[in-house]
């Protein structure tokens, strides 16, 4: 953690990317938002695990903790990506199932849990829906918002053509 | 919900009411500016706001009003002649001289600290260092010929050069001035860099797009690109491995582009 905290005081990030909190993995700090996990699973921990990690010299046990943490990262940038082709999505399934696979082989005490196996089935939706961002809780809160924003003069569901028949 | 409401009501106010609009005057449109950062770029907001329709946004945005007069320093000014001899090998008349290839441009230019390019804000290393590290592409890709490999850099200066060129945006606006952008390139390791470093830089690039690379803690020459040229920001993170201090370079594109890009050039 010591070695993650240093990297990631060091990494400068483009101003779109949501820093995360440079005491985490603390009881001090507590739990961290989904988006605090991704910034840190996808762009502090490669940095320095891999350098950690990823050396010759290392058991092999290490190595395949870091090639299994890093089907992970990598199925979770193809699933985020803004567009996605069926290449991407095969991609994805590709490495989620040897993410799933090799967790079970490696973590013998670690219980699968439903996301795993939701985590396997994600590449039907991006196949059936497109991207993330398209329908994801946020896409949705967000026309929730923009709908909200609208003047309805407490009519909400009625069309023009019902207002204007009623009137005569 | 109240702040909805109250949106919603003061939007209805603004939209019936002549007078209430003239009275807030200037304050309207910075007002829908707001709202539009809201719902920009959703099909929903199209729908709803049906002037959006006829809008077409362009790719790059700048503010034209932080543009300031500068003198370009010589070496980006050299770099940009070799731009312009690169893009448009015959340019000739004012900007060359008559007896020789060398192509005279003023070294005056307006001066820019950030652009918007498809919705994504790069700014120089002065200005805000943080989204100044780019991967981009340092020349366009041949008719038949793979695709030059793109490479990190640092933007240092943005700008316009009144004098050179301009280019059609669409057959309904109006030409716009070309925007430049100096970028110095990291530089990438050496053959003679000692095998720890290269065994490491190898472990990186074994991920691919989620593992990044490594690079020299120091920069080659600047080159001109075009914002077109550039493909996404980078995650950069200073590493002293041995005795050496190096970059490491993390692509943070999002748009499939670059994982495009690396499976080329693996194949």
């Amino acid at each position: 953690m010591e070695a993650v905290w240093a990297d990631m005081a060091l990494t400068e990030l483009p101003s779109w990317v949501s820093k995360a909190p440079s005491n985490w993995g603390t009881t001090t700090r507590g739990k961290l938002s989904a988006n605090n996990w991704k910034v840190i699973c996808t762009v502090h921990l490669p940095i320095t695990l891999i350098r950690l990690w990823g050396g010759d010299d290392l058991p092999d046990s290490r190595k395949a903790m870091l090639e299994n943490f890093m089907d992970l990262v990598r199925a979770v940038q193809v699933a985020n990506l803004r567009s996605i082709s069926l290449k991407e999505i095969e991609l994805y399934e590709y490495h989620i199932f040897r993410y799933v696979t090799s967790f079970k082989a490696l973590y013998k005490l670690a219980k699968v849990k439903p996301i795993h196996h939701a985590a396997l089935h994600y590449g039907d939706i991006l196949r059936g829906f497109g991207p993330a961002h398209t329908h994801s809780a946020a896409f949705y809160e967000r026309h929730i918002h923009s709908m909200q924003s609208k003047n309805h003069n407490m009519k909400l569901g009625l069309s023009i053509s019902d207002l204007t028949s009623g009137l005569s | 919900m109240r702040s909805s409401t109250r949106e919603a009501n003061l939007k209805a106010l603004l939209e019936d009411d002549s007078e209430a609009r003239s009275r807030v005057g200037d304050l309207v449109e910075t007002y829908r500016d707001i709202l539009a950062e809201d719902v920009r770029g959703t099909r929903l907001a199209h729908m709803i706001d049906a002037v959006h329709l006829t809008q077409q946004a362009a790719d790059i945005v700048y503010d034209r009003n932080s543009l300031r007069e500068s003198s370009l320093p010589g070496a980006i000014l050299a770099a940009f002649k070799q731009f312009l001899r690169c893009k448009h090998p015959g340019l000739r008349d004012e900007e060359t001289t008559e007896n020789s290839s060398d192509i005279m441009v003023s070294p005056k230019a307006k001066v820019l600290d950030k652009f918007s390019l498809r919705g994504v804000q790069y700014s120089t290393a002065s200005r805000r260092t943080r989204d100044s590290h780019v991967f981009f592409r340092s020349a366009k890709p041949e008719m038949g010929k793979a695709p030059p490999s793109p490479q990190p850099g640092q933007i240092t200066h943005i700008f316009i050069h009144p004098n050179v060129l301009h280019y059609p945006v669409s057959s309904s606006q109006h030409n716009r001035p070309s925007v430049y952008v100096c970028v110095q390139p990291y530089a990438p390791l050496q053959p003679s860099s000692g095998p720890k470093l290269r065994n490491i830089d190898q472990m990186y690039r074994r991920f691919g797009f989620a593992g990044g690379f490594l690079c020299r803690n120091e920069f080659a020459s600047p080159i001109i690109i075009e914002p077109s040229s550039v493909i996404s920001h980078v995650a950069v993170t200073p590493l002293k491995i041995g005795a050496d201090n190096v970059f490491h370079v993390l692509p943070m594109d999002r748009v499939t582009i670059l994982i495009r890009l690396l499976e080329l050039e693996d194949s």
